[in-house]
């Protein structure tokens, strides 16, 4: 049996990556994953825009935890396998205070005693004040503890230190968590594991920078990270139990910072885990991680259980037993999402009625699994993926095979450089939910009237400086030092235009590069451009050079290049809110990776590799500027 | 192509604001005899059916069948810009890839003509085959006396449980803090006249049926298309919420729920 846990942050986002975007439905990705007990953080969801496949998904049994008040955030999920095993019971939350309706009875409790918050020494809060009770910490859908028989189950995700201020939301957490599995292990003498995003790296070995001297020395600074030390085998009882399959493996990490594409060096962390108590271990016959499995800026992470054990005694105790799996065991526990009121059956859907053929009703909303991908990759390369079988689940793949695959086949996305249609959400390409789904618009006439869409909406918005020159202009500007007088007053009007462009006025810079690109683009079409009647007098040698002259002015400024490296720097846009959204600028093109130039304030300077990105930074408006300035002079010589 | 011209903005204005609530995106099929609208919300409880008959427009010219897929929140924008009694021309080209719409304004003191255009888009919906259904029971009321049900008895419950017998219709919610029922009897001197304002019941047998309310407070919206709306309902069929007004319908039919008791 594998138990799998991945931060997949965002249930919504997720089914957009490759492969997973090749999947109809949320269950095939379940089944993808080939484990049968699936935990997830960060599902950046709330329960009333779960969509139907996610929280149902066929076999499965789900539970979940949201936010109280608001959604879209944090929120864990567990997913078992009913076809292999079914939880004893589940609760939402670490403290035992979230109760559904009606409150749970004795009997569907995992425990008989919660952790009390005047037991442990909590950090005091922002204002100074200790809290007296954990409904902060369980209030934003963090943690779910299934009970399995042989174990507990502690699904977490772990608050990150955004701020100063979350130091001791993220602490009491720890804390609360710490004593929770302590009282089971203590108290009532259960086996625990305890899976997901801790969000602390638990060696300087987990932490892509650990090994530098600077760090080293003051690693275990942190109150999280000492605490975690603390509570790890073998200063306390929980064993991380990926670390000890791969004591000595380096670059053993689950969580890459997207925005420095540091996943490509694996400059990375390791956040996530799974850990168990002592109990657990001969039933543990490996753990690892998949950082081959892209959708998230985490990867999973998982163990595989024995199927059976040798006791001491020579007798076999097989895992089916050991996790209390009687046949009259066939309900999920109460907190279950099919026992929701939205999913229990009470409201039923149209389809059923009005349909040809009642649909089943997982397939009652599905998300938009059909988008393109985003990554290239054939049809052809993708069916195969989709018709790996899955030894886990040899019953239904061939059944998967007939209407997915061929659907996936005979209609193969478009091309990844198409850009994307502006207007069209991708909600819209639901599966076709029923009957006479009218296919009659997916023609290739309207791949064409799209296209026209898409020119219309070019020609739209800020006037181009283009327009106003147009073809005659480009003549008249081949008169740029030697023509008839009548044409330099037309150049009279020039300068203003390239003063202002020096200015570094982005807007018309942009006007300007098209026109440039537009003059070269002519030039090359037509060395003399027929169409205005001045050109015809033209010479058209001059003409051509001239026309070179302009687009060179207008030509688009080369990347500068890095002070350490020498190389082409590359372009990035701000996207944090502040004065500078939206401005360009260059940075190193070289990929993050272990001592990477990150500033003076916060890499010391011998600890700096320039194999990995350098401290260069420019803004572009500077760089054009510069550039601009360059050529000004190359002119005027 | 489609030329299409209302006397009266406000018609499609209204129309809108009732269907907008259940879905974002919809087809408008355009076709010689009418255009016509079918939808169904996310969730697959409630669809909506709206049909704009040929005949009620000032004039109407299509040559063809074409679907205008059109986002009912853009639509929604670019109605507001039209007063209640301009006169409204709807055009688009056969390509389907924009609307246009003009309003044109009826006033004698000023000549405006206003033309908007939006963007249209290819909506993938699947068309469901409604059966012609022989309904249980049909109840017409003033459809202000239906608003007002709902919206009463969604604050105190989630679903009505609506019942038609010989006494009346009768509406009731259970709700965690109070409930209430309503009852509407039928109008004694209205029951022969069809034109009348009056509560009216035809029933073949005793209907009952527990709806959710918030789709059914979405539908009253249409309460500004008709005075009069008719329910019609048999045991475990879809109901149906039918307002009728010059230049057409719309019409919304709603999964009921099940269990409970």
């Amino acid at each position: 049996m594998r138990i799998l846990s991945w931060n997949i942050n965002g249930i919504r986002t997720l089914p957009k990556y490759h492969p997973w975007n090749t999947f109809e439905s949320f269950q095939r990705v379940l089944d993808e994953l080939k484990a049968d007990v699936i935990c997830f953080q960060e599902m950046k969801s709330a329960r009333a825009g779960l969509p139907r496949d996610v929280a149902l998904p066929g076999p499965y049994h789900s539970f979940f935890s949201f936010p109280v008040s608001k959604g879209g955030y944090s929120g864990v999920a567990v997913y078992v396998d009913s076809r292999k095993v079914i939880p004893l019971k589940a609760e939402e939350g670490l403290s035992g205070k979230l109760q559904p309706k009606p409150p749970f009875s004795p009997d569907e409790r995992i425990s008989l005693s919660y952790p009390y918050p005047h037991e442990i020494d909590l950090y005091a809060t922002e204002d100074g004040e200790v809290p007296t009770s954990f409904d902060a910490l369980d209030a934003e859908g963090r943690g779910l503890v299934v009970d399995f028989g042989l174990f507990v189950l502690i699904n977490v995700y772990c608050p990150n230190e955004t701020s100063e201020a979350r130091l001791s939301f993220k602490m009491n957490y720890h804390l609360m968590l710490q004593e929770r599995v302590r009282k089971l292990v203590e108290e009532e003498h259960r086996q625990v594991i305890v899976v997901g995003d801790i969000n602390v790296c638990a060696s300087p070995m987990d932490h892509c920078d650990g090994h530098l001297p600077s760090n080293v020395a003051t690693f275990y600074d942190h109150p999280a990270r000492a605490w975690f030390h603390k509570w790890l085998s073998p200063n306390g009882p929980m064993i991380d139990i990926v670390r000890q399959f791969h004591p000595d493996r380096k670059g053993l990490f689950t969580c890459w910072n997207m925005k420095l594409q540091a996943r490509e060096t694996n400059y990375g962390t390791r956040v996530d885990y799974i850990l168990v108590t002592k109990g657990l271990l001969p039933w543990i016959s490996h753990g690892d991680i998949q950082p081959s499995l892209k959708g998230s800026d985490h990867c999973p992470i998982y163990i595989d259980l024995r199927d059976e054990i040798t006791l001491e005694s020579g007798e076999i105790l097989s895992l089916h037993e050991a996790m209390k799996q009687t046949p009259d065991l066939k309900e999920p526990p109460r907190i279950a999402a099919r026992f929701w009121e939205e999913f229990s059956g009470k409201q039923t859907v149209l389809s059923s009625f009005f349909g040809k053929h009642a649909v089943s009703k997982q397939k009652g909303d599905m998300p938009p699994f059909s988008t393109p991908a985003p990554t290239p990759g054939s049809g052809a390369d993708r069916a195969t993926e989709t018709s790996l079988p899955s030894p886990d689940a040899p019953t239904d793949t061939p059944v998967v095979a007939s209407p997915v695959v061929t659907q996936s086949i005979s209609s193969p996305p478009p091309p990844p450089p198409e850009p994307p249609k502006k207007l069209k959400p991708p909600q819209i390409t639901r599966p076709s939910l029923s009957i006479s789904s009218t296919q009659k618009r997916k023609s290739s006439e309207n791949a064409s009237s799209t296209k026209s869409k898409k020119l219309k909406q070019q020609t739209k918005g800020q006037a181009s400086i283009a327009s106003f020159f147009g073809k005659p202009s480009a003549s008249s500007s081949s008169s740029h030092t030697k023509q008839s007088p009548q044409e330099v007053i037309e150049i009279e009007d020039d300068p203003p235009a390239s003063t202002s462009t020096s200015e570094g006025d982005r807007d018309q810079l942009d006007a300007d590069y098209r026109l440039a690109l537009a003059l070269a683009e002519d030039a090359h079409r037509s060395p003399a451009p027929a169409s205005s009647p001045s050109s015809s007098q033209a010479q058209p040698a001059s003409s051509s050079q001239n026309q070179a002259a302009w687009s060179n002015l207008f030509a688009p400024v080369p990347p500068p290049k890095c002070t350490v490296h020498n190389e082409p720097t590359r372009l990035y846009t701000v996207n944090k809110q502040g004065p500078n959204k939206g401005k360009t600028f260059y940075i190193c093109a070289r990929p993050v990776g272990p001592g990477y130039d990150k500033g003076k304030g916060e890499r010391l300077r011998d600890e700096v590799d320039h194999r990995y990105r350098c401290n260069y930074f420019k803004w572009a408006s500077e760089v054009r500027k510069e550039a601009m300035r360059e050529r000004e002079r190359e002119r005027t010589k | 192509m489609l030329e299409a011209k209302l006397s009266e903005a406000a018609i499609l204005k209204r129309l809108l604001d009732a269907v907008k609530e259940l879905v974002s995106d919809a087809n408008f099929e355009c076709n010689e005899e009418a255009i016509t609208l079918q939808a169904m919300d996310n969730s697959h409880v409630a669809l909506v059916a709206v049909k704009l008959e040929a005949s009620g427009f000032k004039r109407y010219r299509c040559d063809r069948a074409i679907p205008l897929g059109v986002n009912l929140g853009s639509l929604t924008k670019v109605l507001k810009c039209a007063k209640d009694d301009d006169i409204l021309t709807l055009k688009a080209t056969d390509d389907a890839d924009i609307l246009s719409l003009t309003y044109e304004a009826k006033s004698t003191y000023t000549d405006r003509i206003a033309e908007y255009e939006m963007k249209l888009m290819d909506i993938d919906a699947d068309t469901l085959g409604i059966p012609d259904t022989e309904y249980d029971a049909s109840v017409t009321l003033p459809s202000a006396e239906f608003s007002r049900i709902v919206r009463d008895l969604s604050l105190l419950g989630e679903s009505v449980r609506i019942e038609v017998s010989k006494e009346g219709i009768r509406f009731v919610s259970d709700g965690e803090a109070a409930n209430g029922n309503i009852l509407l009897r039928q109008s004694a001197e209205a029951a022969p006249k069809k034109g009348s304002s009056g509560v009216r019941i035809e029933m073949n047998q005793a209907v009952t049926l527990t709806f959710s309310l918030k789709y059914l407070v979405n539908f009253s919206k249409s309460s500004t298309l008709s005075k009069k709306v008719q329910l019609m309902m048999s045991n475990d069929v879809p109901l149906l919420v039918s307002y009728e007004f010059n230049q057409g319908h719309i019409r919304y039919y709603l999964a009921p729920k099940i269990g409970d008791d």
